[in-house]
């Protein structure tokens, strides 16, 4: 152990501090680790999660190789590479709008765990940063920011997805209040939340007055009851999230349709809609992509689904590009880290049926804006993308970076129940990436 | 040419004279010349009068599809050898068992065994029966020798005719000339049969030549689906052509009259069901005379379950991995010819008057996530409901005199050829008829129902209480053979806690309210609450110390020091701060803030050096309290109870009010009425028992309720949710992942029906027998992708049964309990029945550089063996379990024995705790699964209800009936009586305020608003091509507790179940879990913005609010009555009261708009259409990109929720639904009044 304050036994520790007055060992301590501190304290206030469901192709998209063939069975990329406006960086030919604003973000290449066969496993181990256990249930990214970060507003939710509720999402540990809202459909709006389509507004405003006859009465006859009036207060909550001040958030047709359509089809709306609940204060906005509509498989590219992927590609470099500047010139890029997830990357090789198949060593995930000093690429990877080579970032150090360039300090422990529980084991932010 | 000498193998047995072939086996001697490998034996085969050919006690070699025979090649020339030029004849005698669809079973093949040292496809020839269309075709196989340049390939010729299973004898044959690709000739029983080329195509290419064995019956190394089952008789191979005249002469059959199958007992208005299980599969359909091991009768020809098994001691195991169901019935059908249609799930036939009709082949099973999702055909009638998924149809007609006939169908449930892996769905198995045109009806003797969505729904849900009665009876019966053992159990329970000597009852208190001997304890208990009231008025300051001093240093000090003694510092008493620790420095120095080190370390900035070290910091508060406290100097009052218990100065009920003690009268009538309702069966009150409660005046009014919702069967509905939590039931219907176990919930849901004594339930668990996915206890034995499994279990019945938190040991030392990773282990071997070892996971991350040092200490590092092994003598010493153990090597059943002995008084105190925390919102302990250092409030009373609870005989519906009858319980709600903080101990002055549960939300709202709950199934692999291990259905769910994760990780819209998760919304908002990897018994009850959002926005609030023609509702604002009273009946079914005079004024107006008009005449009511049809996503199709588009349309539809009734007017209905609306989102219904 070369810490130096590792071997100062807690009792020795007390009664030093105790003795010392003002400038003990625990003062200096503070401040040494303060400043460590400091240098990786981002200045970022929301997190856009996008989510490649299905484990998306490294090789076929942010680290590109030697091209192979599906055919021949020769090992190596789908797409030819196009170069960037980050020179010396290089991205697939399906990316050409993401490789404009390559400046504003940052690949990285070299990120690793230890789950090949199960997308459940990987998809819990990518968002919560650690593996399943047997003994806790871990909180995702989105529920530890929400937690962490807290409401920015009232009447606005910390943390909404867009996709499908799963285990991976939720808040573990920290409870329901640090979980999600979600939706479906962009333009019906939140499960919950969204006022069915067939009540017309004035029986809205009926509904509501009735429930006000019910719930007067109901509080009155329990005056004392501390419970009642808490549920009731959140009632109210409730009904003003409901209400047209949020709901505004998910109507879409207010954009110009130049914006909309250069967010492309309804991955890109989800995005939109995601900037848009940024603007609101939400917290986290998680977006799934994975409509598996485009070529059968989603990102989950096995046999045939390889065939259709670029259209996939193709679809996140509009909605990813157009996020990036729609973000920058509304002055929120800064305040909004952009970052890209999936459960794991894939191998060089081909399947029987010209597809691929899943590889964790190492895959690519990306992060963008957020006020953090991008560089492109960040770790090196072989020549097929199957091992990393250089600056290689666990999974645990990915997830301190998020957490520290939204002012998170990844060390620090939550507690479940009695369990401290640091928000990261370990894990250490990308020091490059904090100016 | 090398055809040097014969391998004769048998002599022949026949009047035909056979033309020298190369082999020949008849299979009248004992085996020679070649290995028998598995099960062949040589049995009656072919013989007179039917087969003239063969004498009268011919034998026959019967494969039971595992078995071959095995003839060695002779090597270079061997006349078994054939190549180019060559010309062959493949011939035998077979009956045939069934053969699955697209499956190739071979009765004659030289290679292809996998044998070391042979190239896999080294096919010389084979001659095979390929399932096609439910018959076995012939078919010839050969794989053509690889060339320069060119790889070789299958070439398979096979007949578009063959022979059918189960239909006696036949005689197959295929000729062949190497080399001349339309030489090929196919024959059944003599007669040419036509066919093609179908895989390869015809060729002019030489087959693989080699010196590999020949085997008879098998190939590829004995695989299951490529072994034939049944009888084969006279196989031979030809080096020639034989004519088709030969051949012809092969086969003779004389027709005998078929003899008749007789029952005397056909049954007359019923379906009579019979399941038949001991035979065995492979050798096709079990004699029809088979007796059963279960019937029972019904209505109408349509299956989608059958009875569930049960064992000793009454829980549900797997049945054999293939049964057969048998349907016998009377049907009369109108004279004229009418199409009949049969669905199957697994192979099945019809028999009408003992006259096979059809046979559907099983459908095939395919792996994988790629297939298309089934298409609707263009013509489906708009009524008939689709073919199920993963259900083969077959249709006939047939002519009717107007006459009954006998109908008879059989279907063969389960994996007939592989291990078992699938389940024993039935899917949707039915028999339908057109009658002369007209819609399909399903059939039976005197019921007819629509083949429609609609019919088949009200069929199946109401199949459902009959299924559950009969289980039950099954269940029951099975169950008797343990009961003496039990009896036994609970008469020396009985005779061991009578014998302690126990304390009278406390007297009882004139002026505090009583109805049972509980009443006495709690009376006893405020009593001595204002005693020491009165005691602290004496003593300045010390009401302050006992209500907020004591409590804070209580809630935030003692873990480490008081419990332990961190830094050797304790501070639970006021000598002990004065001492202080390890620093030498006293803790506190009374009147000096600024020299008590206590105050500075927790009011310390410096996260490193502040107390306590995890946690929250004290806030403001709490440290005015703390300086307060020390600079007023530090008293510590006593807090002995020896000192109230000396003061014999009797309390007066002024003195009791004056301190607020007072209990709480008993509450209204219909509040007690849904108070127990909900508390007991989990619903809201219905009209019919509201009305019969008011209408009771007896005395024993309240008694009466308590004693029909303890006989009320939805008792256990009420209690498997709690249990689920409890026990870490965690199954998942996808692929299982962490901790995920089988669905014992169907087995907690069996005890509880039962009313299972709880010492039986907790030995049941334990012992973890039955079925494993089908619903027995052997599935919470499960525990998925952990490394120890059993140490998860005994964690889970630590806290469960004993109050012993153990979740800490499996990594290290508990660092505020007194166990050590040994006590955990210990128990997880005796779990397992042998030593375990700690795995590699159970490690504690090191502290990071310059953190503290970790307040765990690790005594068992990764790799170290632990024996089966008690470790808590205090609460049942190890020997204690030995008079009642029935085998005493079985370490587990010593565990059971250990945990439900009736000298362990724990066990009985936990269970009751358990009880008394749901009824009253606050335990006697608070913690029901951690008792470590907890005062009960009441310990006397602790003990009364253990040792009524063992006298009972573990009766737990006893316990209830003692809880409930007590005024404690039936009191009004008080919100002042309640402890203000969580070291304070609760009185039970009054009754405490308590959310429902989830799933009473759930089941409540359901039931109040009369709509049925319609789902659909929760499963993931709808058409049965997978296995329980891997995919379960957990069925139709009827009540919450049957939900379970959806489980869509991988984000795909063809993996939504959008009616279902409607339902898991709301429940997961309060509190339900999805996934239950840990267990939990104290739910997270703070109220947030996304409950209510729910229950007024969610897609099942649209369902509730809906009046659909299904709603409840609907019907009562269908009848005739003054508006007052259908405002009345919303209110009672909903909230179990009747509206307020100011709820009647805001109402009443709105409902009595449009009254007198509300109901459409018949005539004028718009038909509601049939919707359009959906095709079924299963698992095996979710990747094809329609399978999306169906599952979107689903959830478009389960958004927009059931159309309206046509038989309101659509302005006064939504008038109604919007008061509905209201009621359903009042905070009222989420409370226990």
């Amino acid at each position: 152990m070369n810490d130096p304050f590792n071997n100062l036994s807690r009792r020795t520790f007390l009664k030093s501090s105790a003795i010392a007055s003002i400038a003990g060992v625990g003062g200096l301590r503070q401040g040494v680790e303060a400043a460590l501190k400091n240098r990786f304290q981002g200045k970022a206030e929301h997190c856009i999660f996008l989510w490649l469901g299905g484990g998306a192709a490294q090789m076929d998209t942010f680290d590109p190789k030697k091209k192979g063939d599906a055919k021949a069975k020769k090992a190596g990329s789908y797409y030819d590479a196009i170069d960037t406006a980050v020179p010396g960086v290089q991205v697939c030919e399906h990316l050409p709008r993401v490789a404009r604003v390559l400046d504003r973000i940052t690949l990285c290449r070299t990120i690793s765990h230890d789950v090949i066969d199960e997308h459940a496993a990987a998809a819990y181990q990518v968002h919560t940063g650690r593996p399943v256990s047997g003994t806790i249930q871990y909180p995702s990214l989105g529920s530890i920011v929400a937690h962490e970060k807290g409401q920015l507003e009232k009447g606005t939710p910390k943390y909404v997805v867009i996709g499908y509720p799963s285990i991976s999402r939720n808040p573990g540990f920290l409870g329901a209040k640090d979980g999600f809202l979600y939706l479906l459909d962009v333009e019906s709006g939140p499960a919950g939340l969204a006022r069915p389509a067939n009540v017309v507004s004035s029986r809205w405003k009926r509904r509501e007055e009735l429930l006000g006859v019910l719930r007067k009465g109901y509080v009155s006859r329990n005056r004392e009851d501390r419970r009642i009036q808490d549920y009731d207060s959140t009632l109210q909550d409730s009904l003003e999230l409901a209400g047209p001040k949020f709901m505004s958030t998910f109507e879409l047709t207010g954009e110009s349709a130049d914006l909309r359509e250069s967010y492309g089809g309804e991955f890109g709306q989800r995005c939109l809609l995601a900037r848009r609940l940024v603007e609101r204060g939400v917290r986290f906005v998680e977006v799934s992509h994975n409509l598996n509509f485009l070529n059968g498989t989603g990102w989950d590219t096995h046999n045939q689904g390889q065939l259709n992927q670029h259209l996939l590609i193709k679809e996140l470099d509009d909605a990813l590009s157009t996020l990036i500047t729609d973000l920058e010139s509304n002055k929120l890029l800064d305040k909004t880290l952009i970052a890209v997830g999936t459960e794991f990357g894939r191998p060089a090789g081909f399947d029987g049926g010209g597809g691929r198949g899943h590889h964790s060593k190492c895959f690519s995930l990306l992060l963008a804006g957020g006020g953090l000093k991008h560089q492109g690429a960040y770790g090196v990877s072989d020549d097929l993308a199957q091992k990393s080579v250089e600056n290689i970032v666990p999974l645990r150090d990915f997830h301190a970076t998020i957490h520290a360039a939204l002012g998170i300090d990844p060390s620090k422990e939550l507690h479940a129940g009695d369990r401290p529980v640091p928000i990261t084991d370990g894990g250490k932010p990308i020091e490059s990436l904090f100016a | 040419m090398h055809l040097t000498k014969s391998v004769v193998v048998g002599l022949l047995a026949t009047a035909v004279a056979w033309a020298k072939p190369v082999l020949h086996l008849d299979f009248e001697r004992d085996p020679t010349g070649f290995e028998v490998v598995g099960d062949v034996t040589f049995e009656l085969g072919p013989r007179l009068p039917e087969y003239p050919h063969f004498a009268k006690d011919n034998r026959a070699g019967i494969f039971d599809g595992s078995g071959r025979l095995v003839i060695k090649d002779s090597g270079k020339g061997s006349p078994l050898d054939f190549d180019n030029g060559d010309a062959i004849t493949l011939e035998a005698w077979v009956s045939s068992g069934t053969i699955g669809e697209g499956d190739n079973v071979y009765l004659i093949g030289k290679g292809r065994t996998n044998n070391k040292g042979f190239a896999a496809n080294n096919q010389n020839y084979a001659l095979r029966l390929r399932g096609q269309g439910g018959e076995g075709c012939v078919s010839f196989l050969f794989f053509s020798r690889p060339e320069k340049g060119k790889h070789g390939e299958w070439h398979r010729w096979t007949s578009d005719t063959g022979v059918l299973a189960e239909d006696g004898w036949s005689h197959v044959a295929v000729t062949y000339e190497f080399g001349k690709p339309k030489s090929v000739k196919g024959y059944v029983d003599g007669k040419p049969v036509a066919g093609r080329w179908d895989m390869g195509g015809a060729t002019e290419r030489p087959p693989v030549v080699d010196d590999d064995e020949l085997w008879i019956g098998s190939a590829l190394g004995g695989s299951r689906n490529n072994s034939f089952a049944g009888g084969l008789d006279e196989v031979a191979v030809h080096r020639e052509c034989l004519s088709p005249e030969i051949i012809a002469k092969r086969h003779r059959r004389v027709s005998q009259p078929k003899p008749k199958f007789v029952r005397d007992d056909w049954p007359r208005d019923k379906v009579l069901v019979e399941l038949v299980e001991g035979f065995s599969p492979a050798r096709g359909w079990p004699r029809p005379d088979l007796p059963p091991v279960d019937s029972y009768r019904q209505d109408l020809l349509g299956f989608y379950r059958t009875t569930h098994k049960y064992a000793e001691p009454g829980v549900r195991v797997d049945r054999p991995k293939t049964f057969l169901l048998r349907a016998l019935a009377s049907i009369t059908l109108p004279a004229g010819e009418h199409e009949w249609l049969v669905r199957s799930r697994w192979a099945s036939r019809i028999w009408v008057d003992d006259e096979l009709m059809v046979s559907v082949p099983q459908p095939r099973k395919g792996g994988g996530a790629h297939h298309n999702v089934p298409r609707i055909p263009e013509d489906w009638p708009a009524y008939l409901r689709l073919t199920g998924p993963g259900d083969a149809e077959k249709r006939f007609r047939l002519k009717s005199k107007g006459q009954t006939v006998q109908v008879r169908f059989e279907t063969l449930v389960g994996d007939v050829k592989g291990k078992g892996k699938y389940r024993h769905d039935l899917g949707e198995t039915c028999i339908a008829v057109s009658v002369s045109g007209q819609p399909f009806v399903l059939l039976g003797p005197v019921r007819k129902v629509p083949l429609t969505d609609a019919g088949w729904m009200t069929w199946r849900r109401e199949r459902e209480p009959f299924f559950r009665n009969l289980d039950t009876n099954r269940r029951r019966k099975a169950a008797k053979k343990a009961d003496s053992y039990w009896e036994k159990r609970h008469k020396q329970a009985r005779e061991i806690v009578s014998a302690q000597v126990t304390r009278a009852l406390p007297e009882v208190f004139g002026f505090i309210p009583g109805r049972n001997s509980i009443d006495r304890f709690i009376g006893v208990g405020l009593v001595q609450a204002t005693k020491r009231l009165r005691g602290s008025r004496e003593e300045a300051g010390s009401v302050h110390f006992r209500d907020s001093v004591f409590p804070l240093l209580q809630d935030r000090c003692f873990k480490c020091h008081g419990e332990k003694e961190k830094g050797k510092l304790r501070l639970d008493s006021l000598k002990a701060m004065l001492r202080g620790g390890e620093s030498g420095d006293p803790a506190v120095v009374p009147g000096d803030i600024g020299k008590s080190l206590l105050f500075s370390l927790v009011s310390s900035r410096d996260e490193d050096e502040r107390m306590p070290p995890k946690g929250k910091p004290f806030n403001a508060g709490e440290l005015k309290i703390l300086r307060e406290w020390i600079e007023s100097g530090a008293a510590w009052p006593s807090q002995k109870r020896d000192t109230i218990a000396a003061d014999d100065k009797k309390v007066t009920r002024k003195e009791m009010a004056e301190a607020n003690l007072v209990p709480t009268s008993l509450t209204d009538d219909l509040s007690f009425l849904r108070r127990v309702t909900i508390d007991l069966v989990g619903e809201f009150p219905s009209l019919a028992e509201i009305d019969d409660f008011e209408k009771d005046k007896s005395a024993t009014k309240r008694a009466n309720v308590i004693d029909r919702l303890l006989a009320d069967a939805r008792w256990a509905d009420n209690w498997v949710g709690y249990w689920q939590d409890v026990l870490a039931e965690n199954p998942n219907i996808l692929k299982p992942k962490l901790n995920n176990t089988g669905p014992f919930r169907e087995w907690i849901y069996e005890a509880f029906l039962d009313n299972k004594p709880m010492d039986r339930f907790v030995t049941e668990l334990v012992l973890m027998g039955g079925s494993k996915h089908g619903g027995g206890p052997s599935g919470f034995g499960l525990a998925t992708q952990n490394d120890v499994p059993m140490a998860a279990k005994a964690h889970v019945l630590g806290t469960a049964f004993l109050g012993t938190n153990l979740q800490c040991a499996r990594c290290h030392d508990a660092p505020y309990h007194p166990f050590k990773q040994a006590d955990l282990f210990g128990m997880a071997a005796m779990l397992e029945r042998k030593g375990i070892s700690v795995p590699k996971t159970s490690i504690v991350a090191l502290p990071t550089a310059g953190s503290r040092k970790p307040l765990v200490e690790v005594t068992l590092k990764p790799g170290a063996n632990v024996k089966p092994n008690w470790q808590f003598p205090s609460l049942a010493s190890f020997g204690t379990a030995e008079p009642y153990l029935r085998n005493d090597k079985d370490s587990r059943e010593r565990l059971a024995v250990l945990i439900t002995s009736p000298t362990n008084a724990r066990f009985p105190q936990v269970i009751a705790n358990r009880l008394w925390k749901r009824f009253f919102g606050f335990g006697l302990v608070d913690s029901p699964g951690d008792w470590h250092k907890v005062r009960p409030s009441h310990p006397e009373l602790l003990e009364y209800l253990g040792r009524e609870f063992v006298l009972s005989g573990y009766d737990l519906k006893s316990l209830a009936r003692l809880i409930l009858n007590s005024h404690a319980y039936q009191r009004q709600i008080s919100p002042n009586a309640n402890p203000q903080s969580t070291s304070e101990k609760p009185l039970f002055a009054g009754q405490t305020r308590r959310r429902l549960r989830a799933e009473q939300i759930v089941d409540g709202l359901y039931h109040a608003t009369g709509l049925p709950m319609e789902v659909g199934e929760l499963n993931m692999d709808r058409d049965g091509g997978l296995g329980p291990a891997t995919f379960l259905n957990l069925g139709i769910p009827r009540k919450a507790w049957q939900y379970a994760s959806l489980s869509n990780e991988r984000d795909r819209p063809s993996l939504a179940f959008p009616r279902v998760q409607a339902v898991i919304d709301t429940l997961k908002q309060f509190g339900w879990r999805p996934s239950r990897q840990d267990p939990l018994t104290d739910r997270e009850e703070t109220p947030h913005a996304l409950q209510p959002g729910i229950l007024s926005n969610g897609i099942l609030s649209i369902w509730l609010t809906r009046l659909s023609s299904e709603h409840g509702i609907t019907e009562e604002c269908l009848e005739e009555r003054p508006v007052e009273d259908l405002l009345d009946t919303v209110f009672l079914r909903l909230l179990t009261r009747r509206p307020t005079e100011t709820e009647r004024d805001r109402f009443l107006p709105l409902l009595r708009e449009g009254y007198a008009e509300r109901i459409i005449p018949v005539a004028e009511r718009n038909p509601t259409p049939w919707p359009k049809k959906i095709p079924a996503v299963s698992w095996s199709n979710h990747l094809s990109p329609e399978a999306n588009f169906f599952v979107i349309e689903e959830e478009k539809r389960a958004r927009e929720g059931d159309p309206p009734s046509n038989a309101l007017s659509p302005a006064w209905r939504e008038r109604m639904e919007d008061a509905l609306w209201a009621v359903i989102n009042s905070p009222e219904i989420l409370f226990i009044p």
